[in-house]
């Protein structure tokens, strides 16, 4: 396959016909099926999520998870979502490719329109399509997502051979090319080898191969260095940069990590208790955060040029219980500048400063009370 | 011989002396030993009474190992810890209960840390049990005060530690390791399990309860920005060995080994105008295995200082010594000097000096 020509069909001449396991049974199906052999952009955006909502229904009551989310990606564009655990950032993320855990969880509301495709309108055997094929995952942890049994040649293949339908002599050359694409030595010796002789950055470089096997529009990447070491880390990411730079593939960014954000993302939305709270170009969060929860997350990481023992700004208390959010802001409780009207509604996304920038917070609305 | 730079001239708290923790592989039919994993080879280091040291190293690099093996958790291989100028290894089983009460450890996961089935009470006053502290009366009241120090609510006592938070969990750990009154804490990788924002209190809770009580740490953690925000002295391990060791802001503004330097250059900045203006150097390939260390400079394999000078021979044949290249300032590099002259990994500092967020500035305007 022409992996240097996002324009070429996957799988170049190789390519004999689509796998026909595909079942169309829906309208969006049909469209799907005439637009999965190129990447074409067809639509404005390539992804529009609408008031997502996912909520999982457990015995203590239900949990708003994801709580109306509505964010964009461009074609080729990188996104981060930053948050810390629980705000709902992988929820999002799964949604997206309809992999929430059902039960308990469902995606309760909203639109997702995936290349103008409704995916929430696809059957399960279209979705399957779609996934794997112009949407490729990586995950936090290389260990629990490749499958022990199988030696990694086959878990590279298996993806271009049931979505791209190549031959198995095709397919495992498609994943040598692969793996010494994403950096793995003598590619072709170790096509044979299992997850558990390679280490924790080769592994994550296996998972990267495997993602990007089918020539996908979209990568989501949940997390994918947190378990790593720092200079492993610095690899892996420098490797998902430069090669969704070469395939102009668009990239969501998982991350709790905002110097990852910082220097990965052209955009970046940070979520707190389901919401998104601040949106906008890299810049105009970092530099001028809107949110209290955005600047507060800033201000308490400690810096390389931090000078011994100077305190931490911190953000008291702990973020919300989303079984029962309640009518008011949801940060109020931890914020500082919070009044009366914070604890009486929630604010909505309005714009600031900034091309896109948003923030959820009515004290940095004009006019408010937060300078 | 003593480590590097004790600092303020009176005797160290911890003297650590050519240390080595081997750990035996067993192979074949007969389980004969057929190697060692070579975790910690032979580093030494002093802190002094008051300061704290922090070691920062990737995952296997021999730090948790360190720390262990420092309040004799693990037995050494070889050399010698001497604790306010006794040496650990020659004590007796009771002289070393007792040397323990004086020495406590805060370990990283603080959901394997804790008992499940133990209260809160019960967890905290463990050590006052282990040490006959206090009378069975006194006991609750110690328990609440602790509890109250580490900033939980002393009503809390009775609950189990599924009830609680990570952060408020690391703050029980805290509260035990506190409960003999120690002098000396071993914090191995404290915060790393934890949000961001529940990182910030934690860190501030410890740098309170070192101004407080006068407490020494050693502070073991994979991350360089939180070992420079609370450590006097900072030592920086690779594959078992000490490459350098210095105070933190002259060896983050000038690191002296090629490491260091890879180190730093890969630390994600919460700044997207530095991220794109910096230089960075990005190691190739893994540590190696400890098992078979490269000879000669550990490092040598993935230096990009070693490659720029065209493979000099001695980095493959010579170890390098730790040695001093600036006052206090310790490297173990041949060519510490080139190191030291380079700007990989330093030059986003001026950058990042500046406050943080603008939202910030904002906020306290």
């Amino acid at each position: 396959m022409t992996v240097s020509d996002p324009q070429a069909p996957p799988g170049g001449a190789a390519v004999t016909e689509l796998p026909d396991s595909i079942e169309i049974t829906t309208e969006e199906g049909r469209r799907l099926a005439e637009r999965l052999a190129d990447n074409r952009p067809h639509a404005r955006k390539l992804l529009e999520v609408r008031n997502l909502s996912t909520q999982f229904f457990t015995r203590d009551g239900v949990v708003h998870a994801v709580d109306e989310v509505s964010f964009d990606v461009d074609y080729g564009e990188t996104l981060g979502l930053v948050g810390e655990s629980g705000c709902g950032k992988s929820v999002t993320a799964l949604s997206l490719v309809r992999l929430v855990p059902d039960p308990p969880g469902q995606i309760v509301d909203g639109q997702i329109i995936f290349d103008g495709i409704d995916i929430l309108k696809l059957s399960r055997s279209e979705m399957r399509r779609l996934r794997g094929r112009k949407i490729g995952f990586i995950f936090q942890d290389p260990m629990t997502s490749l499958n022990p049994t199988l030696p990694i040649g086959f878990q590279i293949s298996e993806s271009a051979r049931t979505h791209l339908g190549l031959s198995r002599n095709a397919a495992a050359d498609r994943a040598v090319e692969l793996l010494s694409k994403v950096g793995i030595p003598r590619a072709r010796d170790r096509m044979g080898d299992y997850p558990h002789q390679f280490s924790g950055g080769m592994r994550q470089r296996v998972m990267i191969a495997i993602a990007l096997a089918c020539d996908p529009m979209l990568l989501l990447a949940d997390e994918p260095t947190t378990a790593l070491d720092v200079t492993i880390q610095a690899q892996i990411l420098d490797l998902i940069r430069s090669l969704s730079a070469e395939f102009g593939t668009a990239v969501m960014l998982i991350t709790h990590d905002l110097g990852i954000a910082a220097g990965m993302c052209h955009r970046v939305n940070v979520m707190y208790a389901g919401r998104i709270v601040e949106t906008g170009v890299v810049d105009d969060v970092f530099e001028g955060a809107r949110h209290p929860y955005a600047w507060g997350l800033l201000d308490s990481l400690p810096r390389l040029t931090d000078t011994r023992a100077a305190r931490l700004r911190t953000i008291e208390g702990m973020p919300p219980d989303l079984l029962n959010p309640g009518a008011e802001c949801r940060f109020a409780p931890r914020c500082h500048y919070a009044q009366d009207r914070c604890r009486a509604e929630e604010p909505e996304l309005t714009p600031r400063d900034g091309e896109g920038h948003q923030a959820r917070c009515f004290g940095t609305e004009p006019g408010g009370w937060i300078p | 011989m003593t480590g590097p730079g004790a600092g303020n001239g009176a005797g160290p708290l911890v003297d650590v002396d050519q240390l080595k923790v081997y750990f035996p592989i067993y192979a074949g039919l007969l389980q004969r030993r057929s190697g060692d994993v070579r975790a910690v080879d032979d580093i030494s280091f002093a802190i002094s009474r008051g300061e704290t040291f922090g070691l920062v190293g990737e995952s296997g690099c021999g730090k948790s190992t360190t720390g262990r093996a420092v309040i004799r958790l693990r037995n050494p291989t070889a050399g010698t810890v001497n604790f306010d100028g006794r040496d650990l290894m020659s004590l007796s089983r009771e002289e070393l209960r007792l040397a323990r009460r004086r020495m406590q450890i805060i370990f990283q996961d603080p959901y394997s840390s804790l008992n499940p089935r133990m209260t809160v009470s019960s967890i905290i006053g463990e050590p006052l049990d282990t040490h006959n502290l206090g009378s069975k009366s006194s006991r609750q009241d110690r328990v609440a005060e602790l509890l109250q120090l580490v900033g939980l609510n002393p009503n809390y006592r009775n609950r189990y530690p599924h009830e609680f938070s990570g952060g408020q969990r690391q703050r029980i750990g805290v509260a035990r390791a506190l409960a003999v009154e120690p002098e000396f804490i071993v914090c191995d990788e404290p915060i790393s399990a934890l949000d961001v924002s529940i990182q910030a209190q934690v860190l501030n809770l410890l740098v309170e309860l070192r101004e407080r009580f006068g407490l020494t740490y050693l502070f073991i953690a994979h991350d360089l920005s939180v070992v420079r925000h609370i450590s006097d002295r900072v030592g920086v391990m690779y594959l078992g060995k000490l490459v350098e060791v210095g105070p933190p802001d002259i060896m983050y503004a000038g690191p002296g080994h090629p490491y260091t330097r890879a180190l730093l250059s890969a630390v994600p900045i919460a700044d997207p105008k530095t991220e794109r203006k910096r230089k960075r150097v990005i190691l190739t390939g893994d540590v190696p295995s400890p098992v078979n260390p490269p000879p000669g400079c550990r490092f040598h394999t993935r230096c990009w200082l070693y490659e720029s000078l065209g493979r000099p021979e001695v980095c493959r044949t010579e170890e390098p010594p730790l040695r001093e290249v600036r006052p206090q300032h310790f490297a173990a590099c041949h060519f510490a000097e080139d190191a030291l002259r380079s700007d990989i990994g330093v030059a986003h500092l001026d950058e990042t000096a500046k406050p943080a967020a603008a939202g910030a500035a904002a906020a306290t305007a």
